[in-house]
C-alpha cells in the first residue's frame, strides 16, 4: 500500500484536478472525442459508412450470440406455455369461435369488395415483395431505439423501407450494409411517421419519444381524435406502402398517443417492405382512367400528391387545404424533389394534402415472396 | 528472421496482454446487444462502459489508461445507433471524475465504493441528459436515461468482482500497481 500513500499524498497536495496536467492523453482523448462529435454532427457520411461496415464484419458474432439467447427464450416461453396451457386452450377455442363467426362476414366483405372494385375499375395495389430478417442485436441506448437486423444491400435493403413483424409496423430502415441493416424504431426520439387515423380519416405524424406510447402530432387545430381509433400508414412522402397497420389512439386528448400494435415486446424476426414507389412531383398528373373518380386521387397510386393535384380536402377537415388549382393554367413547377423524401429530417407537413380515402391494408394483400 | 518472428509475437502476446482488460469490456458491451428482451424490452440494460470507466479509474487507472476509455467510448458509439463520440465523451468524464477523486475511493468498503459509483452514475447519467438534449436540440425524456443509471448502480456489485478477477490476473502484487 505504499504506492497508495505516495499517490495520495501526491494528488492532495497537487489538487483534485492533478491528473489533467499530469496526464495530458487524457486531455488529448477528451479533444478527439469532442471532435468527432462536431465531425460526425456535419453529417460528414464517412462514420455511417465506418458504422455499417463495423456491423457487417461483426453480423457473424451478433448472430452467433443472439442463437443462444433466442434459445434460452423459447424455453422461457415454453415454460411459460406449459404453465398456462389449460388458460391459453380455453382462451383459443373462446377466440377461433368468434373467428368462425367473422370469416362468414369476411368472405361476405370480400365478395363486395371485389365487386365495387370491378364496377370503379379500381386499381389494386401493387403486392410488396418483401425480405424476412432476424434482429440479430438490439443496438438501443437509454436515447436511441434501434435495432439491427442481418439483411442488407445484398438482400435488396435500402434506407427508408418499411420493417413489420406479424402484428404491424415496428420501424424504418435508416441505414444498411451488405449483410446487415439498423432499424430504428417507432418509439425512438427520431422517428417521424406520415399515419392517418381511420374514421376521421385525418392525417397526422406519428412521433417518437422515447416512450412507449408515440404521440400523433400535427392534427389540425381543434381535432378530435376518438380513443380507439385505429392509425396506419399513408403513402405520402413515397416512403411506406398505405394502410400498414400502427396502433390505436390511446387517449382521447389534443396530443393523443398511440398504442402500438407490436405491443411492449420486441419481435425476433421482421419483415422488411421493399415498397419501390418514386416521388416525382415533375412527372405530369396521370391520366384519369375511363370511369375513375377524377376528385380524388388514383387508387392505388403509391405516390405523393403532385402540386398541381391537390384538390381540397373535402372530407378531410384539414385546417391547410387550399383551394384547387387547374395544372392546365399554370407553368410548369420548379424541381424541387425527385427522389423520396429524406425522413431523417425532421418532417413538416405538406401545405395541403390531397384526401385519401381510408383504404385497405396492403399487408394483407402483400406478396408472401420471402427472399 | 526467426527472431524477427519472435519478437513480434512476443509483442503480440505483451499488446494482448496489456488490453485484456479493454477487450473483455468491449467484448461484453458487444454481447450485451443480444436481444433478450428483459422485462418485455422496455428496461434498458446496465451500462458497461460507466462501470469500467469507473473501476477501473478507481482501482488501476495504469490498466486501463485514457485511450482504452476512448475506445471504449467508441465502441459503444459504434454499438448504439447514436451521435459519434458521444459515450467517448460520457466515459471520458467519470473516468476523469473518479480519478480526480480516487483518493476518497482508495480503501473503502465495498459499500463505500458501491455508494460512490452510485454518485458517479447519478451525475453522469445528468450529463448524459444534458448532453443529449444539447445535441438532439430538445429536452429529452429522462426517464430512462435514469433508469438505466439504476440498473447500472444494481448490476455493479456483480460486475465490479470480475474486474477485480481480471485485475489480480493482471498483477498478482496490488502493490506494483
Amino acid at each position: 500500500m505504499a504506492w497508495d500513500r505516495k499517490q495520495r499524498r501526491k494528488l492532495s497536495d497537487a489538487g483534485n484536478w492533478a491528473f489533467v496536467t499530469s496526464n495530458l492523453s487524457f486531455l488529448f482523448f477528451v479533444v478527439l472525442a469532442v471532435a468527432i462529435m462536431i465531425a460526425s454532427r456535419a453529417q460528414i457520411g464517412i462514420f455511417d459508412s465506418a458504422r455499417e461496415a463495423v456491423n457487417d464484419a461483426a453480423t457473424p458474432l451478433y448472430e452467433l450470440a443472439a442463437q443462444p439467447a433466442a434459445m434460452f427464450k423459447r424455453w422461457g416461453q415454453g415454460l411459460d406455455s406449459l404453465l398456462s396451457v389449460y388458460e391459453e386452450n380455453q382462451r383459443l377455442r373462446e377466440e377461433n369461435a368468434r373467428l368462425l363467426a367473422k370469416q362468414n362476414e369476411l368472405v361476405e366483405l370480400e365478395r363486395k369488395v371485389a365487386r365495387y372494385e370491378d364496377l370503379l375499375k379500381a386499381q389494386t395495389d401493387a403486392p410488396v415483395a418483401s425480405v424476412a430478417a432476424r434482429v440479430i442485436a438490439d443496438a438501443s441506448g437509454p436515447f436511441v431505439h434501434t435495432v439491427l437486423v442481418n439483411a442488407g444491400h445484398d438482400q435488396g435493403i435500402a434506407k427508408g423501407q418499411a420493417v413489420v413483424d406479424e402484428l404491424g409496423l415496428i420501424g424504418r430502415v435508416i441505414a444498411s450494409g451488405n449483410r446487415s441493416a439498423r432499424i430504428l424504431l417507432l418509439t425512438d426520439l427520431n422517428s417521424r411517421i406520415p399515419v392517418m387515423v381511420e374514421g376521421v380519416n385525418l392525417k397526422a405524424i406519428l412521433t417518437g419519444d422515447n416512450s412507449v406510447h408515440p404521440t400523433l402530432e400535427y392534427l389540425p387545430a381543434g381535432a378530435r381524435i376518438p380513443a380507439g381509433a385505429r392509425v396506419v400508414t399513408t403513402p405520402d412522402g413515397g416512403v411506406f406502402p398505405p394502410g400498414i397497420p400502427v396502433g390505436v389512439v390511446a387517449s382521447d386528448s389534443r396530443a393523443p398517443r398511440v398504442n402500438l400494435y407490436t405491443g411492449e415486446g420486441r419481435a425476433d424476426f421482421v419483415r422488411i417492405l421493399r415498397y419501390t414507389a418514386q416521388v416525382d412531383v415533375n412527372s405530369a398528373p396521370a391520366e384519369p382512367l375511363p370511369g375513375a373518380i377524377t376528385e380524388q386521387p388514383a387508387p392505388g397510386a403509391a405516390v405523393a400528391p403532385t402540386p398541381e393535384a391537390v384538390v381540397p380536402a373535402a372530407a378531410v377537415p384539414t385546417a391547410q387545404a387550399t383551394p384547387p388549382v387547374h395544372a392546365t393554367r399554370r407553368p410548369p413547377p420548379k424541381p424541387k424533389r425527385t427522389k423520396p423524401a429524406n425522413l431523417d429530417e425532421p418532417f413538416s407537413p405538406p401545405a395541403a394534402t390531397a384526401a385519401a380515402a381510408p383504404r385497405p391494408a396492403v399487408v394483407q394483400a402483400a406478396s408472401p415472396t420471402t427472399n | 528472421m526467426s527472431d524477427l518472428l519472435q519478437s513480434v509475437i512476443i509483442l503480440l502476446g505483451r499488446a494482448l496482454f496489456v488490453s485484456m482488460p479493454f477487450l473483455a469490456t468491449a467484448l461484453a458491451m458487444v454481447l450485451s446487444m443480444v436481444p433478450v428482451n428483459l422485462f418485455g424490452g422496455w428496461v434498458p440494460g446496465p451500462d458497461l462502459g460507466i462501470i469500467a470507466a469507473f473501476f477501473w479509474a478507481v482501482y488501476a487507472p495504469a490498466l486501463f489508461p485514457p485511450a482504452a476509455i476512448f475506445s471504449l467510448g467508441i465502441v459503444q458509439d459504434f454499438c448504439s445507433g447514436g451521435p459519434f463520440g458521444f459515450w467517448a465523451i460520457i466515459y471520458l468524464a467519470v473516468y476523469g471524475f473518479t480519478l480526480s477523486q480516487r483518493v476518497f475511493f482508495i480503501g473503502r468498503t465495498v459499500m463505500g465504493v458501491w455508494l460512490g459509483f452510485v454518485a458517479v452514475g447519478g451525475l453522469a447519467s445528468i450529463a448524459t441528459w444534458l448532453l443529449a438534449s444539447t445535441i438532439y436540440n430538445r429536452w429529452i425524456p429522462p426517464g430512462e436515461i435514469f433508469l438505466q443509471a439504476a440498473v447500472t448502480a444494481i448490476v455493479f456489485p456483480l460486475i465490479a468482482p470480475l474486474f477485480m478477477i481480471l485485475r489480480r490476473v493482471m498483477t498478482t502484487a496490488p502493490e506494483r500497481l
